[in-house]
């Protein structure tokens, strides 16, 4: 509450007092591509900034094994917003509808990489939201989850937990 | 590429990025945002997903909207004393499940829920029915929290629309009257509660870190009130909203830093807390009586008003609005 008032009023100052004093750091994607960004971005990212720091900011080509050249853009411009400040629920919606399920998921492995906290939660409520009020089907197929219960089991499961299933999709059992 | 090692950092080993390779803890937290129904229907998903709800670090509980459809036909068919004297009189064979009704049922649903949560649970809300504040469920959910040990929670009993259809006065009462341990305003973080009436019984307790409190639209005595705030040490934020039953009252608190006092009608306020440092008033009416804050640390004062609601105006004098210039000469005088 009060941190709240207060960051508002801080959000001035701080934003004025940002010298990009160091050189700019190279992020290589898992495909070798490299991307240029600002140390401030390299900051939003955790996994990044501490490597930084470890190496006392010797070292600023940064490979980044686990994330595609394809998702790494999407990284940067949320990055870019936030310490802008400008995180917006119209940017997020604009943000997020450009992105398939497959990418969702792409960027939240990414997210979770580079300890993104922002996006990271950003991610969880696209997530949460596009398996909202879905078939058991449905989230197993978003998720790729293998069914490994016996149908016994799972008919017993789905008997024990029935009074879940009243507000589920119909519509979604076959949907792709 | 040159091969750097990365030191202490966490890398996921597989190449195959499918999400079933991610860690419980974040698919929990996926399932933390989603509808406790839903949540548990996760359970079916695989073995492995059968515990992952149990980790969620939040639950979130509206009663009305489980067992659907089943309730709304039970509310819409039944009449309103009737589901009260039978949530008053429910314990005859509270073991079969078949003779409660639907909100028993519901309830019942939700003390499992919580029982069967492994945790650690960080915050929960419950959005409850009347009946089950009658029949003491709320408060036992209250309970159940506490020995969690829950962070932040919120209780609100939803609006009780239906209580001039309840002529016996003691069933109205019963029906929004909540009976809470003090532990209740020391042992959780965070705490919010809207809609009750309620009755403190012991206001002995040690241990303190409650640090926000959110009352929202409750009948309580300026006495009670006065004795939560005073026996709240560590409390740092405080929010009143629409609570017309604290006319009088003063807030005597050397923690709190933050004040927020909106939508209500008060005669005299005072608050008296050296360490606050924001205060925000939102469409306060104040005909009789004034609003004094002895806080000589505030930096911060917001006073708004919603032009929207006529019932509401800012006035710190008499019918007087709010303008800077009265702000200004009170604080240079207190």
């Amino acid at each position: 509450m009060a941190e709240e008032v207060s960051s508002q009023m801080n959000s001035l100052s701080i934003s004025e007092t940002n010298p990009s004093s160091s050189a700019t750091i190279s992020l290589v994607s898992g495909d070798d591509i490299v991307f240029k960004v600002e140390p401030t971005i390299a900051k939003e990212m955790e996994t990044v900034q501490s490597f930084i720091d470890e190496t006392d900011g010797k070292i600023t080509t940064i490979p980044l094994p686990n994330i595609s050249s394809h998702d790494l853009p999407y990284v940067i411009e949320y990055c870019e917003k936030s310490i802008a400040g400008k995180i917006t629920k119209e940017f997020e919606a604009e943000f997020v509808k450009k992105l398939n399920n497959e990418e969702v998921k792409e960027l939240f492995l990414a997210a979770n990489y580079l300890n993104i906290k922002k996006l990271l939660d950003f991610l969880s409520q696209v997530i949460a939201d596009r398996i909202a009020n879905k078939s058991v089907e449905y989230v197993r197929r978003y998720f790729g989850i293998e069914n490994d219960f016996t149908p016994e089991e799972e008919a017993k499961l789905r008997e024990e937990l029935a009074w879940t299933f009243t507000g589920v999709d119909p519509d979604d059992e076959d949907e792709n | 590429m040159k091969k750097i090692k990365l030191k202490e950092v966490r890398s996921i080993e597989e190449d195959e990025d499918l999400i079933s390779k991610l860690p419980d803890v974040l698919l929990s937290s996926i399932i933390s945002l989603l509808p406790v129904v839903e949540g548990v229907r996760t359970s079916v998903l695989s073995r492995r997903w059968e515990k992952v709800w149990k980790y969620s670090s939040h639950l979130n509980f509206d009663q009305r909207k489980m067992l659907m459809p089943l309730m709304k036909e039970y509310i819409d068919t039944s009449e309103p004393a009737t589901r009260l004297q039978m949530a008053l009189y429910p314990k005859i064979s509270v073991d079969d499940e078949k003779y409660l009704d639907t909100i028993a049922q519901a309830a019942m649903l939700i003390t499992s829920i919580i029982d069967n949560h492994i945790g650690p649970l960080k915050s929960c809300s419950i959005r409850h029915i009347v009946e089950s504040c009658a029949n003491g469920d709320a408060t036992g959910w209250m309970r159940k929290l506490l020995a969690k040990e829950v962070t932040e929670v919120s209780m609100e009993l939803e609006p009780f629309d239906y209580c001039h259809l309840i002529s016996e006065r003691v069933f109205m009462e019963v029906g929004w009257t909540l009976n809470l341990p003090f532990e209740v305003f020391s042992n959780f973080k965070i705490l919010k509660l809207k809609n009750y009436k309620f009755k403190i019984t012991d206001f002995s307790n040690p241990s303190q870190i409650l640090q926000t409190l959110t009352l929202s639209n409750l009948d309580i005595k300026s006495k009670t009130f006065q004795e939560i705030i005073s026996h709240c040490s560590s409390l740092e934020n405080l929010i009143i909203e629409n609570c017309d039953s604290l006319v009088n009252v003063k807030v005597d608190s050397s923690s709190l830093k933050y004040f927020k006092i909106c939508d209500m009608l008060v005669q005299n306020f005072l608050i008296s807390s050296i360490s606050v440092e924001i205060i925000e008033i939102d469409s306060i009416n104040c005909n009789i009586g004034e609003i004094i804050f002895e806080t000589p640390k505030l930096r911060v004062l917001h006073a708004y008003r919603d032009l929207k609601n006529p019932r509401n105006f800012v006035s710190l004098y008499g019918n007087k609005l709010l303008g800077t210039r009265n702000i200004n000469s009170r604080f240079s005088a207190s």
